[in-house]
């Protein structure tokens, strides 16, 4: 046979260029090869010296990308049933200023099937709409890929980075945010996921409505070991020991509007701690109790309304000399109390 | 987390947002299978070597834009990619040949139908010498690209039989074609007594 022929052939071939006859020829002839497989082949220690070449190759230009998008490496996956924030990383101050984002240079490309893709290469986070009128706030070294149209019953996005989703609420076609290890599943509102420490430990943080996170289990659609949250609280996983633990988050938010909104909601005057920690519950959606039923009677007059939570505790702590702790997911306020 | 126990979809899946230990289940899971068919297609074992560390870096390499489907198919795909890439350039590194092709790039396409028109008639001429029934279930197979259970069904012959059918099909075609393998074989011989001296 002419070699020379068939070597552009088979280059033909490779560049995707053979009409479909010359291509089915090409692949009967591969078909056909055979050789006689060489016995002398240490499976097992080739196993292992593959690996490491390729592990090497491959990912030693990963470490490349990490040094420049610290977070990249930190991934979870996040399932999402509602109106959601999702950060990752701890930029606490983000939700409070999302409105000072402005929509900088990233690229969009398409990618096979109706995939989008969006990457951030700017230095300032981006804000874009999704189909369903999602909004997502994508951080600097961020990427998004996610479909030109939704499947008919789930929205599904990939996250590499962080980003600040705002979801459009569907029950019927929750929204799925694919980024790595752990589910966080919103039945409510709005949350952060925030990793510490590699993927060894990834902490989400709930701001507000109701959020369940659990382990990615093999079966997709299948939950795991998790916990349900409510607003303030906080669950650290330990990927190690895969281990979930709640917390109330470091600075509590006030949950309603309509708190933010009135300056005086924390101006106490000659007020029974009773009502008190009533403002506090409701301010805060977070389980408040005295140990000792006395300490109700307490009477405080301050203003605490510009302090963070904890700092409204020591205050009030201080005033009526009692301390707190917080166990889990509650507040336990000790002290002798008042007659 | 075991990797072991997840599905391929779920693994391209987590590939795809670059989780390290789901790429290296792909590999614990599949680099054996591909091994084995290297193994019948190239005889040296640097070769076979090369070309497995380069299919599972282009994977890692590509996880974010490409869309798979089906994860063995394509992985099957891209060795065969990387195989016929190797056995042309084997067919290049004959120093007249080379020659001759760069000479012809320069120009035209060369004639590839020379070599088309002689294997897909050495193919047809092959395929003709086989039983009726052999070639049949043989043409359905590798012409229509239908799996041995559609033609398990199509034919109702069992499975067994219709594999049996196009393993006899594919020995007497090995012998017919000799000429056509062994170009191949023979050659990286030659290339690769070479290399070793």
């Amino acid at each position: 046979m002419n070699r020379q022929s068939f070597a552009i052939l088979l280059n033909k071939y490779l560049n995707g260029e053979c009409s479909d006859e010359e291509q089915q020829v090409v692949e009967q002839w591969y078909e056909l090869l055979e050789e006689v497989p060489d016995s002398k082949w240490n499976i097992k220690e080739l196993e292992e010296k593959l690996w490491q070449k390729i592990k090497g190759q491959a990912f030693e230009e990963e470490t490349e990308v990490v040094s420049l998008s610290f977070w990249q490496n930190n991934r979870f996956k996040i399932g999402i049933a509602a109106s959601v924030l999702l950060m990752l990383g701890a930029f606490a101050w983000l939700y409070t200023q999302k409105e000072a984002f402005s929509t900088t240079i990233s690229t969009q490309q398409s990618t096979p099937k109706g995939m989008l893709e969006i990457q951030n290469f700017s230095n300032q986070a981006k804000k874009l709409t999704l189909e369903d009128g999602s909004q997502v706030t994508l951080q600097p070294k961020s990427k998004l890929s996610y479909p030109e149209h939704f499947n008919a019953d789930k929205r599904e996005v990939y996250l590499t980075g962080e980003a600040f989703f705002e979801v459009e609420k569907n029950p019927q076609k929750p929204f799925f945010v694919y980024s790595g290890k752990v589910t966080t599943k919103v039945l409510g509102t709005s949350f952060y996921v925030k990793n510490l420490d590699g993927v060894k430990k990834i902490e989400v943080e709930v701001v507000s409505g109701r959020v369940s996170v659990y382990e990615k289990e093999e079966n997709e659609g299948k939950q795991g070991n998790g916990v349900v949250l409510l607003p303030n609280h906080k669950a650290t996983f330990f990927a190690e020991s895969n281990l979930f633990v709640t917390n109330i988050v470091a600075n509590p938010i006030i949950q309603t509007t309509k708190i933010q909104d009135t300056k005086v909601f924390f101006e106490f005057d000659d007020t029974p701690m009773s009502e008190v920690l009533k403002k506090l519950r409701e301010a805060y959606g977070l389980e408040i109790i005295v140990e000792n039923e006395i300490m109700n009677n307490c009477i405080l007059t301050a203003d605490i309304t510009k302090q963070p939570l904890y700092t409204k505790l020591d205050i009030i702590c201080a005033a009526v000399g009692a301390t707190y702790e917080v166990k889990g997911t509650t507040i336990l306020i000790n002290g002798k109390g008042c007659e | 987390m075991e990797y072991k126990i997840l599905s391929d979809e779920l693994l391209v899946k987590l590939l795809r947002v670059g989780e390290q230990d789901a790429f290296e289940e792909i590999y614990r899971r599949y680099w054996q299978k591909l091994l084995r068919s290297a193994q019948f297609k190239l005889r040296s074992k640097e070769t076979i070597e090369e070309i497995l560390q380069d299919l599972f870096i282009s994977l890692w390499e590509k996880r974010e834009k490409v869309l798979i489907e089906n994860l063995e198919a394509y992985l099957n795909t891209s060795l065969r990619y990387l195989i016929i890439n190797q056995i042309k350039k084997q067919i290049l590194q004959e120093k007249f040949v080379e020659y001759s092709l760069k000479k012809n790039e320069l120009t035209d396409d060369v004639d590839e139908s020379v070599a088309f028109n002689e294997l897909s008639v050495a193919i047809e001429k092959a395929i003709e010498q086989l039983p009726e029934k052999t070639q049949q279930i043989f043409r359905l197979n590798r012409l229509e690209y239908k799996s041995v259970k559609e033609i398990s069904v199509l034919l109702e012959t069992p499975e067994r039989t219709v594999e049996y059918h196009i393993t006899q099909a594919l020995k007497a075609l090995r012998i017919h074609l000799r000429e056509f393998i062994t170009l191949s074989v023979v050659l990286s011989l030659r290339i690769f007594g070479f290399l070793e001296n």
